[in-house]
C-alpha cells in the first residue's frame, strides 16, 4: 500500500480525528514556532516527547508505523549531531580526532548546537506528523479557511495538494518510459534524461493547467474555489482554552530554559 | 426544439491548424447523439464550443434557438444547462475530497448551502459512489474518477450531458457498466458522446455524426450512417460487417440491418436452415420434428411426417430444413428489484430451474454487487437472455420496476414472428401473479 493510503487512512479514522482541525493546527503551528525560536534544546525535546505522546496514546497510532516515520528525520538528524561539533573551530575543545594529516576538533559550542539542531529537527517533525496523522487534508484546508488565511493563498495550497499526485504519476510514467530505452544506463545519459524529464514535465504542466481551466470554466468558474465544507467538526470552549494555556505554556518553557545548555 | 445547434462552425487554432471546417449539427432534446471520428476528427473542439469555451473563428453556435452570446451571464446560463465531462477526470478533478469537488458546481451557480448539499447526495447517488464522498480524488481508481468528474457535472443538474471519450481507458466490466449508466441517465437527459467506439455509438446511439478532418461526412440513425463510416477512417460495426459477410455468402436473410446481436442472429435463424443433432440414423429427405433442448437443436424421425426436412446428413448431425417454428421451450422471467429478497431468490432460481441471470440498469446493477449474486451475462442483458432463451435456457433478468413496460415492448418488437419464448413477470419476491 502506498504511504499515502496509510496517512489518509489514520487521518480519517484515528481517535484525534473528531477534533475540530483548527486546535490541531492552532496546536502544532504554536509548537513549531516555539521551537523555531527556542535557544535551548529543553524545549523541543519537550515537545518533540509530548507530541509523541500524543500521536501513540491519545491517536492511538502503531508504533511501528510512527517509528517508521521518525526514521526519516532521524537518519539526517544523526550524522548532524556527530559531525557538526567538528566544525564549529571556537570554543572549549572536547575531543580531537586525527585522521591522516589533518586534525578534527570537537568543541562544546559545537556539540550543544549540534543537539539544538537535532531536538529542533525532531519536534518539528513530530508536530507536522501530528497534523498529518490526525487530520485529513480537506479539513487541514478548512480550517486555514476559517482561521483567516488568505483565500488565495488556501486556494494555491488545494490545488498544489491535488496536482502534486497528479504531477508523480506523470514524472513516473516518462521515468519508467524512458528507462525501458535505456535514458538511465551511464551516468552522462541519466543526466541528459533528467533534464529531457524535468522540461517535458513543465511543458505538460503548462497543458494540464489549460484543460484543468476549461473543466472548471465548463463548471461556471467565476474566480473563486468555492464548495462546500461537510461535516466540520465545531470548536469548543474547553478545547480552545487548554489549547490556548499549553501554548503559553510552551513559550514560557522556552523562554525560562533560553539559557540552559545540555553539555 | 433543438436545445443547442451550431452553423456552419469554423475554427482555426492559433497555430494554423483548421480544427473545424463547417460543422452544423443539432442536439436535439431526450436524445442520445453519438459524434463519432478518429483521432484529430475535430470531436473535442467541437465539444468545447458547446459550452463555450472556445469562440468559432466563423459561424455560430444556436443555444435555444438564439446566437449565444459570450458575455458572463450568458455562459453562466449555457452552462448551467449544459454539463460537460472532461475525457481525462485528472483533468477536472481539484478538490481535497469528492463531495467538494462535486459541490463545486452547485457553489458556482450560487446555492444555498442546503440545497448545495441535496444536490451533491443526488448526484453522488446518481453516480453510484456516495461511499466515495470523503475521499480524496488521489486515492480513487480511473473508472471512479470517472464518476466522479460526471457526479461533479450532474450536481449542476444540466438538461444536456456531452461527454468527451467516456469509454476511454475503461476495462470491458467498466465500459458495460459505464454503458448501462449512461443509459440510465439517457431517460431523464439528452446526451451527447464524442467517441472512435464505433460498436458502442452503433448500439447505444439515436442519432449519429460521423466527423472526419473538421467536417461532418455523414448524419442520420446508425443504421444509416454506419456503412459509410470507413470513409472517416473509422471501421464498421462488428455486427454490421459480420451480417455483411453472412449476407453476402447468402447465409443470412437479406436488406436487414442487424443493429446487435441478438437481431443478427435472428437474421441468420430465420432462413430455416439449422444444423441438428440426430440420435438414430436419419436418411435424406426424410420427414423429421425439431426439438429445442439447452443449448443444442435435436432431430426426431417423425412419423406424422413433418414439415422439416433433412438436406443433408453431417458426421455430427444432420441439415434440416425447417419449415415453420421449432416450438419454443426457453424462458425469461422479469423480477422487479424491488421485490427482492434472498431467501426468495434463491427458491425462485431453483423453482424455475434458471440457468442464466442477468442484470438490467445501474440500480439492478447495484443489488448484484450488493447482494453478491453471480452474474452470468453481462452487458446487453435483455438481448442475451432473449438468445439464451431461444436456445432452451431459462433466463432471468432482474429490472427495476419502473422499465418492466418498456422492456416487455421491446422484447415485442424483437421477436414479432418468430415462436417466442415464454416472458413471465415474477412479482412478490419470486412468487408469480
Amino acid at each position: 500500500m502506498h504511504i499515502e493510503h496509510v496517512l489518509e487512512s489514520y487521518a480519517h479514522s484515528g481517535r484525534l480525528s473528531s477534533v475540530a482541525p483548527q486546535l490541531k493546527l492552532l496546536l502544532a503551528g504554536s509548537a513549531l514556532v516555539t521551537t523555531v525560536f527556542s535557544t535551548s534544546p529543553v524545549a523541543p525535546i519537550f515537545i518533540f516527547l509530548a507530541m509523541s505522546t500524543a500521536l501513540l496514546l491519545l491517536a492511538g497510532i502503531p508504533h511501528r508505523v510512527y517509528l517508521a516515520t521518525l526514521t526519516a528525520p532521524a537518519s539526517f538528524t544523526l550524522p548532524v549531531v556527530l559531525l557538526m561539533p567538528f566544525f564549529i573551530a571556537s570554543g572549549e575543545p572536547l575531543l580531537t580526532v586525527k585522521l591522516f594529516s589533518h586534525t578534527f576538533v570537537a568543541t562544546r559550542e559545537g556539540l550543544n548546537e549540534a543537539l539544538l539542531l537535532a531536538s529542533r529537527v525532531l519536534a518539528g517533525s513530530a508536530s507536522l506528523f501530528f497534523i498529518i496523522f490526525t487530520t485529513p487534508t480537506a479539513a487541514i484546508f478548512a480550517a486555514m479557511r476559517s482561521l483567516r488565511i488568505p483565500a488565495l493563498f488556501v486556494e494555491m495550497c488545494m490545488l498544489i495538494y491535488r496536482f502534486l499526485f497528479v504531477l508523480i504519476d506523470e514524472a513516473e510514467r516518462m521515468l519508467k518510459a524512458q528507462k525501458i530505452r535505456l535514458g538511465y544506463a551511464s551516468y552522462r545519459r541519466s543526466f541528459d534524461s533528467f533534464a529531457l524529464l524535468a522540461s517535458n514535465l513543465f511543458l505538460r504542466s503548462y497543458l494540464r493547467s489549460e484543460h484543468a481551466f476549461a473543466a472548471l470554466e465548463a463548471r461556471g468558474y467565476r474566480g473563486n474555489l468555492e464548495f462546500s465544507e461537510f461535516g466540520r467538526a465545531r470548536l469548543n470552549l474547553s478545547g480552545t482554552l487548554l489549547v490556548t494555556t499549553f501554548s503559553a505554556l510552551l513559550a514560557a518553557l522556552a523562554y525560562v530554559t533560553r539559557n540552559l545548555e545540555l553539555v | 426544439m433543438n436545445i443547442l445547434e451550431t452553423r456552419e462552425l469554423e475554427y482555426q487554432y492559433p497555430d494554423g491548424t483548421r480544427a473545424l471546417r463547417g460543422v452544423s449539427v443539432a442536439l436535439r432534446t431526450n436524445n442520445k447523439i453519438a459524434f463519432v471520428g478518429s483521432n484529430g476528427a475535430g470531436k473535442s473542439t467541437l465539444f468545447l464550443h458547446f459550452i463555450g469555451i472556445l469562440r468559432p473563428s466563423r459561424g455560430e453556435v444556436l443555444f435555444r434557438g438564439k446566437t449565444l452570446r459570450y458575455d458572463k451571464a450568458s455562459l453562466l446560463s449555457l452552462r448551467r444547462s449544459v454539463g460537460m465531462v472532461f475525457q481525462n477526470p485528472d483533468d477536472q478533478l481539484f478538490a481535497p475530497t469528492v463531495a467538494q469537488d462535486v459541490s463545486f458546481g452547485p457553489k458556482n451557480l450560487g446555492m444555498s448551502e442546503a440545497e448545495v448539499e441535496a444536490r451533491v447526495r443526488r448526484a453522488l447517488k446518481i453516480a453510484g459512489i456516495e461511499e466515495l464522498a470523503d475521499k480524496p480524488p488521489h486515492l480513487l481508481s480511473y473508472g471512479q474518477k470517472k464518476r466522479v468528474a460526471i457526479a461533479g457535472v450532474l450536481a449542476m443538474e444540466p438538461e444536456v450531458l456531452i461527454l468527451d471519450e467516456p469509454l476511454a481507458g475503461l476495462d470491458p466490466a467498466g465500459k458495460r457498466r459505464f454503458i448501462e449508466f449512461l443509459n440510465d441517465l439517457a431517460k431523464r437527459k439528452t446526451i451527447a458522446v464524442a467517441t472512435h467506439d464505433v460498436d458502442f455509438a452503433y448500439e447505444w446511439a439515436d442519432y449519429v455524426y460521423v466527423l472526419h478532418r473538421g467536417k461532418v461526412v455523414a448524419e442520420g440513425e446508425p443504421k444509416e450512417v454506419f456503412q459509410e463510416v470507413t470513409r472517416a477512417n473509422l471501421s464498421p460495426p462488428r455486427v454490421l460487417e459480420f451480417y455483411e459477410a453472412l449476407a453476402e455468402l447468402g447465409l443470412a436473410t437479406p436488406g436487414i440491418q442487424p443493429s446487435n446481436m441478438f437481431e443478427l442472429v435472428r437474421s441468420v435463424a430465420s432462413l430455416g436452415v439449422r444444423v441438428a443433432l440426430a440420435e438414430d440414423t436419419l436418411k435424406e429427405g426424410e420427414a423429421v420434428s425439431l426439438e429445442v433442448e439447452k443449448g443444442r437443436i435435436l432431430a426426431k424421425p417423425s412419423r406424422e411426417g413433418g414439415s422439416s426436412r433433412v438436406i443433408k446428413t453431417l458426421d455430427a448431425g444432420v441439415v434440416v430444413s425447417a419449415n415453420g417454428n421449432i416450438p419454443p421451450k426457453g424462458k425469461v422471467y422479469l423480477y422487479p428489484i424491488e421485490n427482492f429478497d434472498a431467501l426468495a431468490f434463491q427458491e425462485t432460481l431453483a423453482k424455475h430451474e434458471v440457468d442464466f441471470v442477468a442484470s438490467l440498469g445501474s440500480e439492478a446493477r447495484l443489488l448484484v454487487e450488493r447482494e453478491g449474486i453471480e452474474l452470468a451475462l453481462e452487458g446487453a442483458a435483455l438481448e442475451r437472455c432473449l438468445l439464451k432463451a431461444l436456445a432452451g435456457y431459462h433466463a432471468l433478468l432482474l429490472i427495476p420496476q419502473s422499465q418492466i413496460e418498456e422492456t416487455v415492448k421491446k422484447i415485442r418488437s424483437y421477436l414479432s414472428g418468430c415462436a417466442a419464448p415464454e416472458i413471465e413477470i415474477l412479482r412478490d419476491g419470486g412468487n408469480e401473479a
